[in-house]
């Protein structure tokens, strides 16, 4: 699978280009700071940056970019693990038992826990797409709209079904989140829930309603707090429990690997991406171990499985922009259009003409990976002292961030007003045990979910059953589906059973003695 | 029946549920009335119907009390929120929470009036006071601390303009 002299020739451009490597470490903790203000995601940096990779050869454009993406990928753990924010999607299932563990005073643990899960799945998974970046062209070829659209409503269904305490809220949640998200023009050009605002045209902006959710809701519980970790004693930034939270880490490889994998497989999946790879990651683990209920509790493992999955979707996401020139997510979107803007069409030609560029590019984030763990063991203890700074001082300096990014994002006033309305919805919610993040969720996927299922519609002829017999993969999909759905309920109906009608075999045994 | 075994409904939850359903019926009628054909409502119709009959779900359970029931699926689901920390409300009271999302609307209302550079500046020096903070210099400082990076951020990496009532100017005399 390995084109030898593509990978001679790849060493020999990363050997001569010296900007390439200078552009690299400032890359990496232009993301990893910007990953760690909540709403300022690795897309809207590459953004930010996009215009000044014009001036670059093409390579450390692309070596630039891939280093904030590597760098956001760690940084938006930072927020979730401290103040339960997750910067981006990709941080959701991080926050679940991140903040936990701060709010316990183990801070320090888990962001050395998601330094070490980021810089394996990172590399980890670019090792992958070395290895197999021919085979993943092709395996993604095969996933049509039908297995989009099921995959996409089997993470919808594991979040739901996962984190809230009662089923019925969380699905509601995630149904709620799957309609907002579909206000605006429909992909047949209808109008539909806009109030006749323009502005609304475009859908609610999902990165600022995102922000509301979590970090506005979040913030407006804190009011009257004194610090995000009330003991003073558990307050410390120690580099020495971050370092021992990252050999934490390497005690469980099999978390790591589960996750890369699948953030590697997923990620490549076009419009999936990080936001489903965490989710998926943090899902499976959660249900392999023996005790599922210390998920959401600060279970270690939990950081460690959705930091793996995260950090890895991205080089997913690279194959299957490099080798079909499809964008997995709104980062890689950013960087098609800096291929664009030097004049290269990515896909199945460009990957052949040009496989010492890719490898290079490959080669070049396996060494991101272990500057990310050097540059991050030392920037985590600058920007962990934020569990040290009073409450008081926190709400209104992250609302004004916050609000800041929303702005920056949607480019008008939409988004700071979404974000006070989803920070109203999103505390509420709370307040009522419902899941914000299956809302959240529902937000990121509802437009992709009507937009598979309006393709699989037309593709199968107006929904014939033949259709869908005719795709394994989409069979075993709605099979997990249905699985993740139906599982918890049948097997409570079953306990609760056995509990109230005991074995009679055993009993008439028990009587006879 | 015990009274142990009832309890007070809680009106709060059942104006939130009512607020679910009325958007979801004006939502569903607006997108038939905008396009009633089978292509526009593949995803709308079916999400809409199964989240109102979980709203009534919900609110059955609610009304009539049935906790104990409700409960012993918690129990079941092996998560956190399970056993429900009684902390998560527990900063400030609710008059608090109220105000603070009263200046953060008041805020983000007056940025195309005040700028987004005042508007900081007075909502950072508002919510400090509302929540405890009395050092009148620690606040004029935070406040203009803050300000003043937003304001240059903006001004220097935005490409599109943002609504300043001061820093744009002081930052062409500079």
């Amino acid at each position: 699978m390995i084109d030898w002299p593509a990978l001679v020739s790849a060493l020999h451009i990363l050997q001569s280009s010296y900007s390439a490597w200078l552009l690299t470490i400032p890359g990496i903790a232009l993301g990893m700071l910007g990953g760690a203000i909540p709403g300022v995601s690795s897309a809207l940096i590459l953004a930010i940056v996009l215009p000044a990779t014009l001036w670059m050869s093409l390579l450390s454009a692309l070596i630039f970019m891939t280093a904030i993406y590597t760098g956001a990928a760690f940084g938006v753990a930072i927020p979730a693990i401290l103040m339960g924010v997750p910067g981006s999607p990709a941080a959701v299932a991080t926050s679940f038992d991140g903040y936990p563990m701060t709010q316990r005073g183990e801070h320090n643990l888990a962001l050395g826990l998601a330094l070490a899960a980021s810089t394996l799945g990172h590399m980890g998974a670019y090792l992958i797409l070395f290895l197999g970046i021919g085979w993943i062209s092709h395996a993604v070829l095969k996933l049509g709209p039908l297995e989009m659209l099921l995959l996409m409503l089997w993470g919808l269904s594991l979040i739901a079904v996962l984190r809230g305490r009662y089923v019925s809220r969380s699905l509601l949640s995630g149904l709620i989140g799957i309609l907002i998200a579909t206000i605006g023009l429909s992909p047949r050009d209808v109008i539909r829930g806009t109030f006749d605002i323009p502005e609304l045209l475009d859908g609610v902006p999902v990165v600022a309603a995102m922000i509301g959710l979590f970090a506005a809701s979040e913030l407006f519980n804190l009011a009257g707090a004194s610090y995000l970790v009330q003991r003073s004693d558990l307050r410390k930034v120690s580099v020495r429990e971050i370092a021992r939270g990252m050999l934490t880490a390497l005690h469980h490889p099999v978390v790591i690997l589960r996750g890369l994998v699948i953030g590697a497989t997923i990620g490549g999946l076009p419009g999936v991406g990080a936001a489903v790879c965490n989710l998926v990651s943090y899902a499976e683990t959660r249900r392999g171990d023996k005790h599922p209920e210390s998920f959401g509790k600060g279970n270690p493992k939990g950081v460690i499985a959705a930091e793996a999955g995260n950090a890895s979707s991205e080089a997913g996401s690279m194959a299957t922009l490099l080798a079909l020139g499809i964008p997995g997510g709104a980062s890689s979107a950013v960087m098609l259009a800096a291929l664009s803007l030097h004049d290269v069409t990515s896909g199945p030609q460009f990957l052949d003409s040009s496989k010492d560029i890719v490898y290079a590019i490959i080669l070049n984030n396996f060494v991101q990976g272990a500057i990310m763990l050097v540059l991050g063991l030392g920037l985590i203890g600058l920007m962990a002292n934020v569990i040290r700074i009073p409450v008081r001082v926190l709400i209104p300096v992250i609302l004004v961030l916050a609000t800041f990014g929303s702005y920056s994002f949607s480019g008008n006033m939409t988004g700071p007003i979404a974000m006070v309305v989803f920070g109203l919805v999103g505390w509420f919610m709370q307040r009522h045990d419902y899941s914000v993040p299956a809302c959240v969720v529902g937000l990121i996927l509802g437009g992709k979910v009507e937009g598979a299922l309006l393709q699989t519609y037309q593709i199968s002829g107006g929904g014939q059953i033949s259709y869908f017999l005719g795709r394994p993969i989409a069979m075993v999909l709605l099979a997990l589906l249905l699985f993740s759905l139906f599982s918890r309920p049948i097997m409570q109906w079953w306990r609760q059973k056995r509990a109230t009608n005991p074995n009679p075999a055993r009993e008439s045994a028990v009587k006879i003695i | 029946m015990p009274s142990e075994s009832k309890r007070a409904i809680d009106w709060e939850h059942i104006f939130f549920l009512a607020a679910v359903l009325i958007f979801l019926v004006w939502y569903l009628s607006d997108a038939t009335v905008a396009s009633p054909t089978f292509s526009n409502l593949i995803l709308i119709a079916p999400v809409g119907a199964i989240a109102a009959v979980l709203v009534f779900y919900i609110g059955t359970i609610e009304i009539f009390g049935h906790r104990a029931a409700v409960k012993s699926v918690a129990a079941d689901t092996g998560h956190a929120a399970a056993e429900a920390d009684p902390s998560r409300f527990r900063s400030g009271s609710l008059g608090t929470i109220a105000l603070l999302m009263v200046f953060f609307g008041l805020f983000v209302a007056a940025i195309p009036y005040a700028g987004f550079d005042v508007a900081t500046f007075v909502f950072v020096i508002a919510t400090l006071w509302l929540l405890g903070e009395r050092s009148v210099v620690f606040m004029l400082t935070l406040a203009l601390g803050i300000s003043t990076g937003i304001s240059v951020a903006a001004l220097t990496l935005l490409t599109f303009p943002i609504p300043m009532a001061i820093a744009r100017a002081v930052w062409r005399a500079l």
